[in-house]
């Protein structure tokens, strides 16, 4: 636009590099043909430099041909310098019409360069809207690709969105065998693969303090102490009881952001609405770090919050029961808490006492739908020889039973022990894959000694006994 | 070493195994009978530190038991034992007395035993 309103003065001025500025190279280009003229006028009259007064004098081309090559300005210094050339070389003829060509030259290299130059304009108007256009025309294709892609993410998201909450039940599922202290950390693990958090933590409150309980790194619990003042997220977490997040608006700001410190934090909450434990998100790809993470993050602790509300409320109720249903034998959970009291018992009032404990051997080799059948014929017999008093109990890993005669000594135990093998063999039973093998028991046992002052001391020596047993 | 042989004479099995049990897990040397007539002939051919003594038995009581083996030339050190789960009449206990011999109520507590022989020991 601003093309449209230059004026004379300044096209000339302005320059030839510019659009619309002179162009010297009219001058010379001029001057050559005028040289081209005129040598072509002496060659041919070289007593005439007038051509002989052609009625349409040579000089026309060029009148003609530069202003509409180059413009207004370019034409009428061609006009000037073609007009000169003709006055100076018909000045001898002393024509009247001597001055009447140049004047005509100037006129009509002016119309002829005025409408190229309004050509020119009206061109570099057009050239101009274009090059806005064009440039819109980018920036709408631009736009286009960013809505493509943002349409191709919600789709992604919505169906990520479907797939995310239908693994997370999977996972949820499989939870289903850890303990509430496994299921934390498995919290973690969850987080990482869901919302590809790298770096992440679970924390508790103990007596005021926080403790990180887990890092997402490693499995084992670590109980660090952990200042939660100086981490404002998880700190505000915590205050609120709700899901916090840092406010970030670029990707460089999450790169400015302490790593130390959590992005994302959120609670735990036990079945009466307290603060059970907190999680934080220390870093997170700036793509992940979106509404639907949020969402995401939050769900996922509200889940595990009842998995392991659950998990607790499911495993003191399992110890309350202290028989097993299927067995009709007691809890190994109650094993070690009776037989504490047992070994109390024996160190207080001298109370004889006896544990025998008794290894199913090479129980993997049975096939399993065997297995709870032959422990079932086992427990039947231990506790056909066995006294009313006496406790059979699980022990810790399947297929141990252990045993606890309170007013007995291991020499008397034994006996029984023996009787209940040799019971058991005389069954002739071979379970195991391989035929011919026959039922292997093993078994050691120990009494209370004079002087004994721990219980997890006379219970190993006990164990030490059996494993030296069975490897051997 | 042995702390001492003991004798324990009751009809129920599972006191004299009770008494066995606790006296063996302090390194005494324990001799168990279940029935009386069979426990003379025990005691007359060893020689025990203390001889416990139910006092009430089907075949015999503890206090003819006492003294049908007093009869016996027993070793005068040997120290008597009465158990008893019954209040004892006066007659009883000043015969107990003169056969010098103590009293232990039943039930008892091994503790208590393994206590009341090793004092008697010393």
């Amino acid at each position: 636009m601003k093309e449209s309103s230059i004026g004379f003065l300044d096209r000339l001025f302005s320059g030839s590099n510019s659009r619309s500025g002179f162009k010297f190279r009219a001058i010379p280009e001029t001057l050559f043909f005028l040289a081209i003229c005129i040598l072509i006028n002496y060659l041919l009259f070289p007593k005439d430099m007038g051509f002989l007064k052609m009625p349409l004098h040579p000089f026309w081309i060029i009148i003609i041909l530069i202003p509409i090559r180059y413009g207004l300005v370019e034409g009428l210094i061609s006009a000037l310098l073609a007009g000169g050339c003709y006055y100076l070389f018909s000045i001898n003829l002393a024509s009247d019409y001597s001055l009447t060509y140049p004047l005509l030259f100037i006129l009509t290299s002016g119309i002829l360069g005025q409408n190229r130059d309004v050509l020119d304009r009206r061109f570099y108007r057009l050239e101009d809207r274009l090059q806005i256009i064009s440039g819109r025309l980018e920036d709408y294709k631009k736009k286009e690709a960013a809505y493509l892609d943002t349409l191709g993410h919600f789709e992604h998201t919505i169906a990520a969105q479907f797939s995310d909450a239908m693994d997370m039940f999977k996972e949820l599922a499989i939870s289903k065998k850890m303990s509430p202290q496994e299921m934390k950390y498995y919290l973690l693990e969850i987080i990482k693969k869901f919302l590809g958090a790298d770096n992440c933590a679970y924390f508790e409150m103990i007596d005021n303090s926080c403790y990180k309980i887990y890092d997402g790194a490693l499995k084992e619990q670590l109980r660090e102490v952990y200042s939660i003042e100086e981490d404002i997220i998880l700190m505000e977490a915590y205050r609120t009881k709700k899901f916090a997040y840092l406010h970030l608006s670029t990707e460089q700001d999450m790169e400015q952001y302490d790593k130390y410190k959590c992005l994302l934090a959120g609670c735990l909450f036990n079945s009466e609405g307290e603060i059970m434990g907190l999680v934080g998100i220390k870093s997170l790809p700036f793509a992940s770090f979106n509404a639907h993470s949020f969402k995401l993050f939050s769900s996922l602790l509200e889940f595990w919050s009842g998995a392991i509300n659950a998990k607790i409320i499911l495993e003191k109720t399992w110890e309350k029961n202290i028989v097993d249903e299927v067995f009709h034998i007691y809890k190994y959970n109650y094993f070690t808490r009776r037989i504490e009291q047992e070994f109390e018992r024996a160190r207080e009032f001298a109370i004889p006492l006896s544990v025998t404990l008794i290894c199913l051997t090479d129980l993997p080799d049975i096939p399993e739908e065997k297995s709870s059948e032959i422990m079932a014929f086992l427990i039947n017999i231990i506790k056909k020889f066995t006294k009313e008093l006496d406790m059979v109990c699980h022990y810790r890993d399947p297929g141990m039973i252990a045993i606890i005669q309170p007013f007995q000594l291991y020499a008397d135990a034994e006996k029984q022990i023996k009787t209940i093998i040799t019971e058991t063999e005389s069954y002739k039973l071979t379970p195991y894959r391989e035929k011919d093998k026959p039922l292997a028991l093993v078994y050691a046992g120990k009494d209370f000694q004079v002087g004994m002052e721990s219980c997890t001391d006379f219970i190993q020596s006990i164990e030490k006994e059996l494993n030296g047993k069975i490897t051997s | 070493m042995k702390n001492g042989t003991i004798f324990v004479l009751d009809d129920t099995e599972a006191i004299t195994m009770l008494a066995r049990s606790a006296l063996t897990m302090y390194n005494f040397e324990v001799t168990e009978c279940n029935n009386p007539i069979a426990a003379l002939e025990i005691v007359r051919s060893n020689i025990f530190d203390v001889i416990l003594v139910d006092i009430m038995m089907p075949e015999m009581d503890g206090i003819t038991f006492l003294k049908t083996i007093k009869e016996f030339p027993v070793d005068p050190k040997t120290r008597f034992v009465v158990l008893s789960s019954k209040k004892l009449t006066p007659g009883e206990e000043k015969e107990i007395f003169g056969l010098g011999a103590v009293m232990l109520s039943k039930p008892f507590i091994p503790r208590v035993l393994v206590e009341k022989i090793t004092e008697l020991l010393q």
